[in-house]
């Protein structure tokens, strides 16, 4: 009798390990390949967001990294992202904060419609001319909105 | 004087109460055109009360002067935006646009078109709130404006009710023939529903509730750390203080009590781990220390000059000075959860039984005084069953159940306060003794302590406090309460100093003032002391409906929140549910006002006649516990017109 309650506790301490265990496994599968409208295969993906303080970040920012925004030193560092001439590219754009834009002229893209917390806002382009291209924040959104740049470098 | 002598003057006075806001609405007043402009910075709008007549033609321009914002203004069909050089106007008539799919090219959005300036008419009276639509930042969801349109007759109808209240009130403890009748039978549930006594005698009742509500703050914890940044894309920040405060205000503690207690997932592990047990019970045939069980760690008990509430007041007011940032920072929210988790398992090991719910919880106060008021109580059947058992199991544990983690014994309680309804005695009686009843509202009036009627008024503050700072559209409050946005050392202080002065000097020195003043009135029945912290039992109805007319809106602007963190609850940018953007549409916001107007009234009516209830058996003469309520009963009235002139006025 005592024997099988507390056999019962450890399976119930088994179970709310799993579960804790399972969550996050989960999220990450679903994020990473189950959910509709991810990576259609032969295309380069990148992740910008958007922060007043920062300027555009490379990769989704977290919650936590609030923490350390204050910690860094101030100076921003624009991101580059590299690809090769004739690739698919798909621009996750998001924001960490308030509205902001994204327009880049050398491919004609001007997301005027902003890109608000909470949305994701795709561009998809194909990089068929080599060089550095700029891109730019193109809704005013806090002090630095003049310096939120970021270059796209197209190789061979 | 005769019943209908009575009646005809309640009559004449509630006739008065209606016409006098009524004349005032009918006063003529000249209607012009007015030219407003209104600028939007970072967290407010400038002018941030426009006030108006009715019947005024506006012409409203907006503009902004920093990020992207939003204007939506309740009632009329309005809904501006402004960026830093241009205003867009929202087209009403294309409704819901199909949203464009993923991976293309969106170009400007189709509903909006660009304005200078909107023309309308000031139609209907009253107050009118405008809200920021586009997130611009932490403190987005509380970057509103008012437009008020004279005459405002819900504000003037609610203060002149509010007197009336009070004067009817006062009027029928004077006048009013009390029957001695009898004392409300209160119902067994557990005896009407004897499969819901099965299954609450099951061990793993309290375990089936506290583990998938575990799981859920587990993923509350997980989503404030790796989720994202922004307070309202954020599922512990939506979901614990818009959905969990107004659920727990509103619902569990006036009808639950400290039904929160029994599924609160914080405090779970560190009592799995003191007991070294998950749902099964470890008795041991000698007692030790009083209790047939032994527990991790050193058992020692909680000192004695500190079993009182006064830690909990000081915890929830240091809690509340940073309120604001607690509530829009997901990171906050998940330091505070991990401190409290932290908190638990550290004193799990040197104290046996709930220690920190008891004692050190932040909320876990206010929960034990309003649950005084709550509509159900577990209490023991027959006391003289309770006195004659010797072993009396549900304070010292039984073979089938712990004993009280909350450390009361059931024959004796009577009030809830420290009764975390954790269903523990219910199993662990061996005579059945034990049931769950039912109860008019307001029933617990005896206040042990001045701890307990600081807690009172401190929630009383705070609510108040709290319906300015976030309601409220004076700007500079809110910066000074987000300090570490707006690095505004100085006026932070100067709120801090100020919540905590009226929370601890001025709301409770005049409380006591007024309550030394009815002593007198009622030519001193009893001590000072007994009749202050009785009469301090007006201000828990008051307060509870307070805090409800105070989160009500929350969930009535934001439902939209709820609904589409649902769809995509860690802001991965996922869409579970195809509701992820959904526009931000409030539900009656227009109706707001009104509705906390008739919440706060309610509560001024049940707080004076509980009140009333409360000092019956000190001041049984009519005559005396009428002039008795008088100073309280003003003291009501000032809090309650407080409120009603920051949600109405």
């Amino acid at each position: 009798m005592y024997f099988t309650k507390i056999r019962k506790d450890y399976f119930l301490l088994f179970l709310i390990i799993l579960f804790m265990v399972l969550i996050p496994l989960g999220i990450r599968i679903y994020d990473q390949s189950l959910k509709p409208g991810n990576l259609v295969p032969g295309t380069k993906e990148f992740t910008l967001t958007g922060s007043a303080d920062k300027g555009w970040i490379l990769g989704e920012v977290k919650a936590y990294d609030i923490l350390f925004f204050f910690r860094k030193n101030k100076k921003k560092t624009d991101p580059i992202i590299y690809v090769s001439k004739g690739d698919q590219v798909v621009l996750k754009l998001r924001s960490s904060d308030v509205t902001h834009g994204f327009s880049m002229k050398a491919f004609g893209i001007y997301i005027t419609k902003g890109i608000d917390p909470g949305q994701t806002v795709y561009v998809k382009f194909t990089a068929d001319k080599t060089g550095t291209f700029m891109f730019a924040c193109n809704v005013y959104c806090g002090d630095i909105h003049h310096m939120m740049h970021g270059s796209l470098i197209v190789t061979e | 004087m005769t019943r209908k002598k009575i009646f005809f003057l309640l009559l004449l006075s509630f006739e008065l109460a209606i016409v006098i806001p009524l004349s005032i609405a009918l006063i003529p007043s000249s209607k012009s055109i007015r030219h407003i402009s209104i600028t939007a910075r970072k967290f407010n709008y400038s002018p941030s009360k426009v006030i108006v007549n009715k019947g005024d033609t506006i012409i409203l321009s907006f503009s902004s002067n920093d990020v992207t914002h939003g204007f939506y203004l309740d009632g009329y069909p309005i809904e501006l935006m402004a960026r830093k050089g241009t205003s867009f106007k929202k087209n009403l008539s294309v409704q819901n646009p199909v949203p464009s799919a993923g991976h293309t090219l969106e170009l400007l959005d189709t509903n909006w078109s660009q304005i200078s300036s909107v023309k309308f008419t000031a139609s209907s009276s009253g107050k009118f709130v405008f809200r920021c639509t586009k997130i611009c930042g932490n403190l987005h969801p509380f970057m509103t404006g008012e437009l008020i349109v004279k005459p405002n007759t819900a504000y003037h109808f609610a203060v002149s009710l509010s007197v009336w209240i009070t004067f009817f009130v006062l009027f029928l403890i004077f006048y009013k023939k009390e029957p001695s009748k009898p004392k409300f039978k209160g119902i067994n549930i557990l005896q009407t529903f004897p499969w819901l006594a099965k299954l609450i005698k099951r061990r793993g009742f309290q375990f089936a509730f506290i583990l998938p509500n575990f799981l859920i703050f587990y993923l509350f914890i997980l989503s404030s750390l790796a989720g994202s940044p922004v307070g309202n894309r954020n599922i512990a920040i939506v979901f614990v203080w818009i959905l969990w405060w107004f659920v727990l205000k509103a619902i569990l503690v006036p009808f639950g009590g400290r039904i929160w207690c029994f599924v609160c997932p914080l405090p779970a592990p560190a009592e799995w781990l003191s007991r070294k047990r998950i749902t099964s019970v470890k008795f041991i045939p000698k007692k030790f220390r009083g209790l047939y069980h032994r527990f991790t760690g050193l058992e020692r008990d909680w000192p004695k000059k500190l079993q009182n509430i006064w830690l909990q007041n000081i915890l929830f007011l240091a809690m509340i000075s940073f309120g604001m940032i607690l509530i829009t920072r997901p990171i906050a929210t998940a330091i505070l959860f991990l401190v409290i988790l932290g908190v638990t398992l550290l004193l799990s090991l040197i104290f046996r039984q709930r220690v920190f719910c008891r004692y050190l919880c932040p909320v876990g106060g206010f929960l034990g005084t309003y649950s005084m008021a709550a509509m159900t109580e577990v209490r023991s059947i027959d006391k003289d069953i309770c006195k004659k058992h010797k072993t009396k199991s549900c304070f010292s544990g039984g073979e089938e159940g712990w004993a009280c983690p909350w450390n009361q014994y059931i024959g004796n309680m009577d009030r809830n306060n420290d009764c975390g309804l954790c269903t523990e005695c219910i199993k662990s009686c061996p005579k059945d003794n034990i049931g769950i009843f039912t109860r008019p509202f307001g029933s617990d009036k005896n206040i042990k302590g001045y701890d307990e009627m600081y807690n009172i008024i401190i929630m009383l503050v705070v609510a108040i406090v709290f319906s300015a700072v976030m309601l409220g559209p004076w700007g500079f409050i809110k910066d000074a309460a987000n300090v570490t946005e707006s690095h505004e050392i100085i006026p932070f202080i100067i709120f801090f100093v100020i919540v905590w002065s009226l929370a601890l000097v001025i709301f409770p020195g005049l409380f006591v003032l007024f309550a030394k003043i009815s002593n007198y009135f009622a030519k001193k029945p009893v001590s000072d002391r007994r009749l202050t912290l009785r009469l301090s039992y007006i201000l828990i109805p008051i307060g509870m409906f307070a805090w409800i007319a105070f989160s009500l809106p929350a969930i009535m602007i934001n439902y939209g929140y709820i609904i589409s963190i649902l769809s995509d609850p860690l802001g991965l940018g996922w869409d579970l549910f195809n509701l992820a953007n959904v526009h931000f549409k409030p539900f009656i916001p227009d109706w707001i006002p009104f509705i906390q107007g008739v919440i706060l009234l309610s509560g001024l009516y049940l707080g004076l006649s509980r009140g009333n209830d409360a000092i019956k058996q000190m001041i049984p003469g009519q005559s005396e516990r009428c002039r008795a309520m008088i100073f309280p009963s003003l003291y009501a009235l000032l809090c309650v017109n407080i409120l009603l002139k920051i949600f109405m006025g």
